[in-house]
């Protein structure tokens, strides 16, 4: 802008250009503002529509996977209820379908349990999740992380298996304290506009046409004690499309199968932390079906070098490791989760183990 | 970082503080610096090939001026013409013509294993490099004066409202503007520019992004939808790639316009055209001038006989075409659109009526529908994955076959497809890209307010990238 030029016309009559263009622009003021007063007034009508509307929209979907965001709020509301359970399952989908918190509480008296183990993710982000967010916020005294031989490929480190959008994600970066001034903006903005806070369930009705289905329904762990899959048949019936699915995605999660030592290191380090907190850690190889056996590119000699890296791992860490082997496939949901009898079965498994962990915490708890 | 990105919401008025507080030259040099830092985000890599795109023909540009010899200029200008077409083939097209070659020659009973290196594309690539190549042409061919300042001839290449995906800037209109003071943008040109960055968002977070879930899955799996549901997928691609790019285009408009800088217009409600060659005169406008001034004339362009000037017509546009991307789905795009102009230029004259004439509804609604069909035809080759993909998605609607129709993809497309026709209207009408500063001041806020509500839902999650980043 050139502001007041050296000479103005209002000179001669003693009253200056600028007083003038001030005046007249204090006149004006009101007119310029008028746009922007009315979008600020339809935007805060948007605001109290959504805001009135609150209870019939779901909470804004911050984690990468709506299990992550449920199991996440159910910590949180457990830590701040002072609910934290003495047994804490941690896992991927095989612990997330066989483990029954509510059972293994019935068998192990005087505990509570439950179940933070998170389908569809890989040793690194189960065990960033399981260090960072759970333990801490749960504080429990009994660890049981379930995995199998396909965490230990080197091929569950690729960012593409969602270890990339876990590290990356916003409320990730922010509950491990890692948040930037973007991510610092984005909370204050959920934490002040309703229509920022609900806008995915407000986007919902154009875009679930496309969303992909997800397998686990977080529906059926309320509150972390129900389980994923109680009555699919193995390969029979509405479950064959999905076992099929399944074995499919085993068969790439075991292709090039190798005992990966960065796997082993993950695994080992996420022991030793839990332990350093004060939990003992129950490492329990998952029961498997003869067929995820078979899709490992050389079947059991494959198996059995998981196994032995499992027991190696547990060992150098202070971990106690047992190996349910192989079970009935009557007891699976489909070739690699367990239904809700095999749930049961391992529940009668685990709850003597389980219970000379709590006895020996007990113990060494002051 | 996008400009869709809560990123590039903080950074340009960062920006834009610093730079007012500044003199001519420290403007220029923070403009630079930030250009670095905005395309360095993307993959700090490839800086180096942005930096030696632009001493390269800064330098080109100094020797053009210390010779008037013709065979040593002629010389010059092919350094630059090698070095930005080297890099430009070597990182966009390698891969494509040692993998098309390969099988080409494995088909007439060749077979050869050239190395495929699985490049990686830097960002905005074939826009910078055409800046440079049209400065050094335009000095070259002595149509301007080569400027003295490495720093203001590297902030125009860098110049990063427009250094990913344009518009494609022209040295003779924009290096004098980097040459001398700004003028801070007063009231209304600052809000003329924050309009163009709310409609640009507008068109891209609510109507681009939102229509990309149902365009994707039309493309992915054809064989499982029907001939209707193809034909609206190919509709509402039509409408994302204008919300898209338009909208980008507006938002770098808006942006450089409140750092003193003018951009050529881009778009001008193109899906309003009624023929073929008055789309090209409204679509992508920096990049068929370039092709014009660059390629088309220097080629003869319509000078000589009419068999010259349709082979002129069609190289242009498969090179056009070409420049898109490293495929031959965009070849066969331009192919149909160089076979599209030289028809129309063969049995009609409506380009140059219509260059002059207003839109009417009444007459000339049958023709633009019959033109928006034929660019969509074109747009199932630029969207597909394949030649063979594309034929097969036209040969189900031809046949048309049946399957699911996704009835709220009907919804979205004629809610997105009336959203941008309204916008474009009433641009039209108006003769402004921001009508609602001649309304109302009530309607203005209104229509402000209407705009942002959607803009803050439908931009959750990663930012969508603009689908130009990819060319």
């Amino acid at each position: 802008m050139s502001g007041v030029t050296a000479i103005e016309p209002g000179a001669e009559t003693g009253r200056s250009t600028s007083g003038r263009r001030f005046r007249a622009a204090r006149r004006r003021r009101p007119a310029g503002l008028l746009p922007l007063a009315v979008a600020l007034a339809v935007l805060l009508l948007a605001e109290v529509a959504v805001g009135a509307g609150r209870s019939q929209l779901d909470e804004p979907e911050v984690w990468p996977t709506p299990e992550l965001q449920k199991k996440f709020a159910q910590i949180e509301q457990r830590a701040e209820g002072g609910r934290q359970p003495e047994i804490v399952l941690v896992g991927d989908s095989m612990m997330d379908a066989g483990g029954d918190p509510a059972a293994l509480a019935g068998a192990v008296p005087g505990t509570t349990v439950y179940n933070a183990a998170i389908a569809g993710e890989t040793l690194p982000v189960v065990a960033d999740w399981t260090t960072r967010i759970v333990q801490p916020r749960l504080e429990p005294k009994v660890v049981v992380i379930g995995f199998s031989s396909n965490e230990l490929n080197p091929s569950v480190l690729a960012p593409e298996t969602g270890l990339g959008a876990y590290r990356s994600s916003r409320v990730v970066r922010a509950a491990e304290g890692r948040g930037s001034p973007v991510d610092r903006a984005d909370a204050f903005l959920r934490e002040h506009s309703m229509l920022y806070r609900y806008r995915s369930s407000l986007r919902r009705p154009f875009s679930d046409q496309v969303a992909d289905p997800d397998v686990f329904d977080p529906d059926l762990t309320p509150d972390g004690q129900g389980l994923a899959f109680t009555n699919l048949g193995y390969l029979e019936k509405d479950g064959a499309a999905q076992a099929q699915a399944v074995i499919q995605g085993v068969i790439a999660a075991l292709a090039g199968f190798t005992v990966g030592l960065e796997n082993v290191t993950i695994l080992q380090e996420m022991i030793r932390t839990i332990r350093v907190r004060g939990a003992r850690v129950l490492l329990v190889a998952m029961p498997v079906t003869d067929d995820l056996i078979a899709a490992h590119p050389k079947g059991e000699a494959d198996y059995a070098k998981a196994m032995e890296a499992f027991a190696g791992a547990a060992g150098r860490s202070g971990a106690t490791f047992v190996q349910p082997g192989i079970w009935p496939s009557p007891l699976f949901a489909d070739p690699v989760h367990l239904n809700g009898v095999g749930a049961a079965q391992l529940t009668a498994y685990l709850a003597p183990l389980v219970q000379q962990e709590v006895a020996a915490a007990r113990l060494s708890t002051p | 970082m996008t400009f869709n990105s809560l990123q590039y919401a903080a950074f340009l008025p960062l920006v834009l503080i610093a730079y007012w507080m500044l003199g001519r030259r420290a403007q220029n040099l923070l403009l630079l610096a930030a250009s670095y830092v905005f395309y360095g985000a993307f993959d700090w890599r490839f800086l180096g090939l942005l930096v030696l795109s632009t001493l390269t023909d800064f330098v080109v540009g100094r020797m053009l001026e210390g010779t008037d010899d013709d065979g040593r200029r002629r010389r010059i200008f092919l350094v630059s013409l090698a070095v930005n077409l080297g890099i430009l083939g070597f990182f966009k097209y390698f891969d494509f013509f040692v993998t098309d070659g390969t099988r080409l020659l494995g088909q007439l009973g060749i077979e050869v294993s050239p190395p495929v290196l699985r490049i990686l594309l830097p960002v905005g690539i074939s826009f910078y490099t055409f800046h440079g190549i049209s400065y050094a042409f335009d000095v070259y061919r002595r149509k301007i004066e080569p400027t003295r300042s490495l720093l203001d001839f590297a902030v125009f290449v860098a110049f990063f409202p427009q250094l990913v995906a344009g518009p494609i800037g022209r040295a003779h209109l924009q290096l004098p503007q980097f040459g001398r003071q700004r003028t801070r943008p007063d009231w209304p040109e600052a809000r003329r520019a924050a309009v163009l960055i709310l409609l640009g968002l507008f068109k891209k977070v609510a109507i681009a992004d939102m229509l990309a879930p149902y365009v994707n899955e039309a493309f992915s799996s054809p064989e499982t939808t029907s001939a209707l549901g193809l034909l609206v997928g190919v509709w509402a691609f039509a409408f994302q790639i204008y919300g898209d790019f338009s909208g980008y285009s507006d938002i770098a408009r808006g942006s450089s316009s409140l750092l003193g800088i003018s951009l050529p217009e881009n778009f001008n409600q193109p899906y309003l055209s009624r023929s073929v060659t008055e789309f090209w005169r409204r679509w992508h406008i920096s990049l068929s001038n370039w092709l014009r001034d660059y390629l088309y004339i220097p080629l003869g362009g319509n000078r000589g006989r009419g068999l010259l000037t349709y082979r002129n017509l069609l190289l242009t546009m498969l090179i056009g075409g070409l420049w898109h991307g490293a495929a031959l789905t965009f070849v066969v795009w331009g192919g149909l659109h160089g076979l599209y102009l030289a028809g129309e230029r063969r049995f009609s004259r409506v380009a140059d009526e219509d260059a002059v004439r207003r839109w009417s509804l009444r007459k000339d609604l049958v023709r633009t529908f019959v033109t928006f069909q034929l660019v969509c035809l074109a747009w199932v080759f630029f969207r597909a994955e394949s030649v063979g993909g594309a034929l097969g998605y036209l040969g189900r609607i031809a046949r048309l076959q049946g399957g699911a129709t996704d009835r709220s993809a009907v919804g979205l497309l004629v809610l997105s497809a009336a959203a941008v026709l309204l916008i474009d209207a009433a641009q039209h009408q108006a003769g402004d890209h921001a009508p609602m500063l001649r309304w109302s001041p009530a309607a203005r806020g209104a229509a402000y307010g209407l705009m942002i509500i959607p803009i803050v839902v439908f931009s959750g999650g990663s930012p969508v990238p603009f689908i130009y980043f990819n060319f």
